[in-house]
């Protein structure tokens, strides 16, 4: 269908920017006012992104051209992969605002201000490389949203954090040059910049230019999405950060490399050229495989909550990428599900590390032992995300899993399927290791008490856990949408 | 026929009656509370029981919840099948949660409350309409029985636990894989039907790896060996009527799976067309004679209880490898006979326990003496499993070995013989041990136990005889299970 003009498409992305101008300028005013400030500008782009929800849904894209850009094909456009992403954006961003109200002062008093303008430019890039419908506003607010990461990780005044920033800035300035010389090339191979434009190029034929792009772009989106073997910067970075922040990362700047190529493969390059040429699919079908297995083994390994957690988004973004690679409907359908599930189940999880953390002090997975005593609510959070991790029925992790594995068969390899299913079970071992800490672990003494830690902490981590099991149960309502819009991009 | 009705739903979600008690009620109301728990479990049964006489007029009652896609759906059908397994659910639940009144003394809030959630996730797995229905329920019901398993808190039922989650998760993975296989070829997970897969459509390959993923994941539940490990460690540390349920109802739940499977998914023609009964029944000896043999060495009354169930879930599976109309007939109905058998022994074990501390055979001399009702159940009992009539036991037994003849494979006779002998050598000695072992004392009539706990016991011994005698009387299993058979198996 037609895609319809408006400019509420480009407001989705001015609020969050805006804000954080604003913040710039007036925050020291008041610190107490910025959290609000922020929170008001990402509830208004997930209310807007709401408005245009009706129409996506029902595969009318919106578009938006800013200013007179001519051939360029400069364009912001809304579809339905890009509003899933928006919508899980703006969803957990607000949360993890909240969340930030009471913890950020308690780890990052006299940057404040700071936090929360750098956080808004964050939530802003990720906004606009959903909506970006030509390649050039792309990598632009790609690298909006990754300064902004650098920036957050590198914010909190320890060495470690620092150190492992600039790994991270290292490895991700390597790959959006990777990225910004596919686009160049692409840009002379096809002498326009819109996505649709280019689509049409590379299908006409593609040569050698568009070929190399493939490559460059694949190269950099594995980097951004942390896979095997270009995953080493995640860890570090992710459980440096503060945990909002990790919550921010797992949840979503790492879903990136997903999105990406999500973004590439069906409307830039397109599947033929995707296939045909230097068999990329299949290659990012064994990055996948290994990513899961890889990030699932070290997760069992580790004893500190947060870099199992990093480790566990490598595993999981390997699902999606696998999921995507294998080019079957239903495999598209369980990888973009698995993009809303996981961020929902990772930014809960984090933030009850956070809470762990806040409370006692803790990283360590050997001193929850029992916590499940203090922090009930906390650790029944925690327990419901770790089963949506692991994708136990009737969780929206097993909706997930359920299409992810679908589309192994669908697509004749299942093999892929094993490692799934392999991947799925060492996930239950990681996140159930912990659970049995925290409930059952001998070492448990005391009555029983309520978490004695702020609402404003708990009630995100709660409503994230609980969204899990809901999405599960709304996925009926979800899933045709999705699958329609899959139906439109693989036959 | 078919009816629409909501009877079933309402028995499901009952039990959730009890949770709300725990979660609302005030701490001191424990005796409130017992009485909600039991007039709730009590209230399950008589629910199903109202659906008797249409049940015995081989009626099927629907109800639909909701549907993802035609041919994915969340929907409840009562065949006569389910109603059997339900009926035979909600008894042996109602006569558990008696009998725990007295048993369970430490944290009866989490005891009760995941009791009942298991009572609510076993009948939505029995009435199920389809296996993806089933499936839910079924790992919900495998995640809710963790807390029973560890309720003791000693590093053994830790451990324990611990195997079981191992092994369910194992199982449940190939389970995932299993359905989704089936979902991918045959595109219909319904159970109504006999038979939704063929050969027409589907290759041979491809029939047997979803038969052999089905066998694997049910059959760590059904503990078909080698993936029984879980079991012997599990039944000796959860609480008695735990171990009753265990035994009864949850091990059944997995030998319940494989019959859905051959009945409803592959159909008897099927099945057989693909000489997987052969394979079924050749597993199934192996698990019965190597059980019963490792029964022979346990010291420990539960240890030898749990190898014995081992044992006996078998007979089920042999009952359905074989195939003729009798022992399809006897593997059926020994799941409820063998639930009533061990039911009661788990019961007369735990009453052991708490009168005298004892759990060791060598321990047990002239126990009878001090126990007389209850080692007079647990020698009913435990005659009926050896197979001497008149009891339920020997029914089973009786139509196997008929049935094994009809099916003209005469050499399982010989494996039921050997089995039967093996029984009788490893329960002989404790009832000898009770009764003629040690000085003879005076009958301790008074007093013996609580009523709460002996009450179960008799109903459980009288009705091992009951069923024994008066075999074909409306509502006992022979009267559910002829129309069973004759819809699926013919005669």
């Amino acid at each position: 269908m037609e895609p319809r003009s408006s400019g509420l498409v480009v407001l989705v992305l001015v609020c969050p920017l805006a804000a954080a101008v604003l913040l710039q300028l007036f925050g020291r005013l008041d610190r107490r006012l910025c959290m609000p400030t922020a929170l008001a500008a990402c509830l208004a782009s997930l209310s807007l992104t709401g408005v245009l929800a009706g129409n996506v849904a029902r595969g009318m894209p919106w578009v938006y051209h800013p200013g007179n850009w001519g051939g360029l094909g400069i364009e912001l456009k809304m579809d339905l992969l890009a509003l899933l992403f928006c919508l899980l954006i703006a969803g957990l961003a607000s949360l993890v605002l909240v969340y930030s109200y009471r913890f950020i002062p308690h780890e990052l008093a006299p940057r404040e201000t700071s936090y929360y303008t750098v956080f808004l430019f964050l939530v802003s890039g990720l906004l606009g490389l959903s909506i970006a419908g030509d390649l050039l506003t792309f990598w632009i607010f790609m690298e909006v949203m990754a300064l902004s990461a650098y920036v957050l990780i590198a914010i909190i005044d320890v060495p470690h954090a620092f150190e492992s920033s600039l790994r991270y800035l290292f490895m991700g300035a390597l790959s959006s040059l990777a990225i910004l010389l596919g686009v160049v090339l692409l840009y002379g191979a096809a002498g326009t910049l819109n996505m649709a434009g280019v689509l049409g190029v590379v299908r006409a034929g593609a040569n050698g230019q568009a070929t190399l792009a493939l490559a460059l772009c694949s190269v950099g989106f594995c980097v951004k999405g942390a896979q095997v073997p270009v995953h080493f910067w995640l860890p570090g970075a992710h459980s440096a950060a503060v945990t909002p922040i990790s919550a921010m990362h797992s949840g979503l700047v790492a879903k990136l490399g997903f999105y990406g190529f999500a973004r590439f493969i069906f409307f830039v390059f397109g599947t033929t050229a995707a296939v045909g040429v230097l068999k990329m699919t299949s290659v990012l079908q064994w990055i996948g495989a290994l990513s899961i297995l890889y990030g699932g083994i070290m997760a069992i390994l580790e004893d500190d909550l947060k870099l199992m957690l990093a480790y566990s988004t490598i595993s999981h973004i390997g699902f999606m990428l696998l999921g995507i690679s294998l080019l079957s409907p239903a495999g598209l359908t369980g990888a973009l599900f698995h993009l809303l599930d996981d961020g929902l189940a990772k930014a809960c999880l984090f933030l009850c590390a956070g809470i762990f953390i806040y409370r006692d002090g803790t990283r360590s997975i050997q001193q929850l032992k029992g916590i499940a005593l203090r922090t009930p609510l906390t650790a029944a959070a925690f327990t419901l995300a770790a089963f949506s991790l692991v994708g136990i029925p009737p969780t929206s992790g097993f909706v997930a899993k359920w299409y992810l594995v679908l589309g192994t068969l669908q697509a004749r390899r299942p093999f892929f399927a094993a490692v799934m299913i392999i991947g799925a079970m060492l996930a239950a071992v990681y996140a159930f290791r912990v659970v049995f800490y925290m409930f059952f672990a001998p070492e448990r003494s005391g009555a029983l008490q309520m978490d004695d830690v702020p609402p404003a902490m708990l009630a995100p981590a709660a409503i994230l856990g609980a969204g899990t099991w809901v999405l599960g149960i709304a996925a009926i309502w979800i899933l045709p949408h999705i699958q329609r819009f899959v139906a439109s991009l693989v036959s | 026929m078919e009816t629409n009705s909501v009877i079933p739903l309402i028995a499901v979600f009952l039990p959730w009656l009890a949770v709300a008690a725990i979660a609302f009620l005030p701490k001191e109301e424990q005796r409130l509370k017992k009485i909600v728990h039991v007039a709730v479990s009590v209230a399950a049964f008589g629910l199903v029981v109202s659906l008797l006489p249409r049940a015995l007029d081989g009626q099927a009652f629907n109800f639909k919840l909701f549907s993802i896609t035609d041919n994915l759906r969340i929907a409840l059908r009562v065949d006569t099948l389910g109603y059997y397994f339900g009926l035979l659910i909600s008894f042996m639940w109602m006569l558990a949660t008696i009998y725990s009144l007295r048993y369970v003394d430490h944290k009866e809030d989490r005891y009760y409350g995941f009791l009942l959630l298991v009572l609510s996730f076993s009948l939505g797995a029995a009435f199920a309409e389809n296996m993806i229905t089933y499936f839910i329920f079924y790992e919900l019901m495998t995640f809710g029985s963790y807390p029973l398993i560890v309720h003791e808190e000693t590093a053994e039922a830790r451990q324990a636990a611990l195997k079981y989650l191992v092994y369910a998760i194992f199982g449940g993975s190939v389970l995932l894989f299993a359905l989704i296989a089936h979902f991918y070829w045959g595109q219909n997970l319904s159970f109504n039907g006999a038979g939704v897969l063929s050969a027409a459509s589907i290759s041979r390959a491809a029939l047997i790896t979803i038969f052999v993923a089905y066998l694997v994941g049910f059959g760590v539940k059904a503990s078909i060996m080698p993936l029984h490990g879980w079991v012997p460690d599990a039944h000796p540390a959860a609480p008695a009527p735990a171990s009753a349920l265990l035994s009864g109802v949850i091990l059944k739940l997995g030998a319940f799976g494989i019959i859905r499977v051959v009945f409803n998914v592959f159909g008897v023609a099927l099945f057989k067309q693909l000489n997987l009964d052969l394979v079924l029944a050749i597993v199934a000896s192996v698990t019965i004679i190597l059980a019963s043999i490792f029964a022979l060495t346990q010291d420990n009354l539960k240890r030898r209880l749990a190898y014995s169930s081992i044992g006996q879930v078998s007979y089920i599976l042999l009952g359905l490898g074989l195939l003729s109309q009798d022992a399809a007939l006897g593997g059926v109905m020994h799941i409820a006979h063998h639930a009533l058998m061990k039911g009661c022994l788990f019961f007369c074990a735990g009453i052991i326990i708490i009168e005298t501390g004892k759990r060791n055979i060598s321990d047990m001399e002239g126990i009878g003496f001090r126990l007389p009702v209850t080692m007079l159940c647990f020698s009913v009992a435990a005659l009926a499993m050896m197979g001497i009539p008149p009891s339920a036991g020997f029914v089973t037994k009786w139509l196997l070995g008929v049935g094994s003849l009809q099916a003209r494979e005469g050499f399982f006779i010989i494996v039921l013989m050997i089995s039967s002998l093996l029984n009788a050598a490893y329960f002989l000695p404790i009832i000898y041990t009770a009764f003629f072992k040690g000085e003879k004392q005076p009958l301790g009539w008074r007093g013996e136990t609580s009523k709460a706990m002996l009450w179960p016991t008799c109903v459980a011994a009288f009705l091992v005889v009951f069923a024994g005698i008066y075999i074909t009387m409306p509502g006992l299993p022979y009267s559910l299970v002829k129309i069973v058979v004759r819809a699926f198996v013919g005669g």
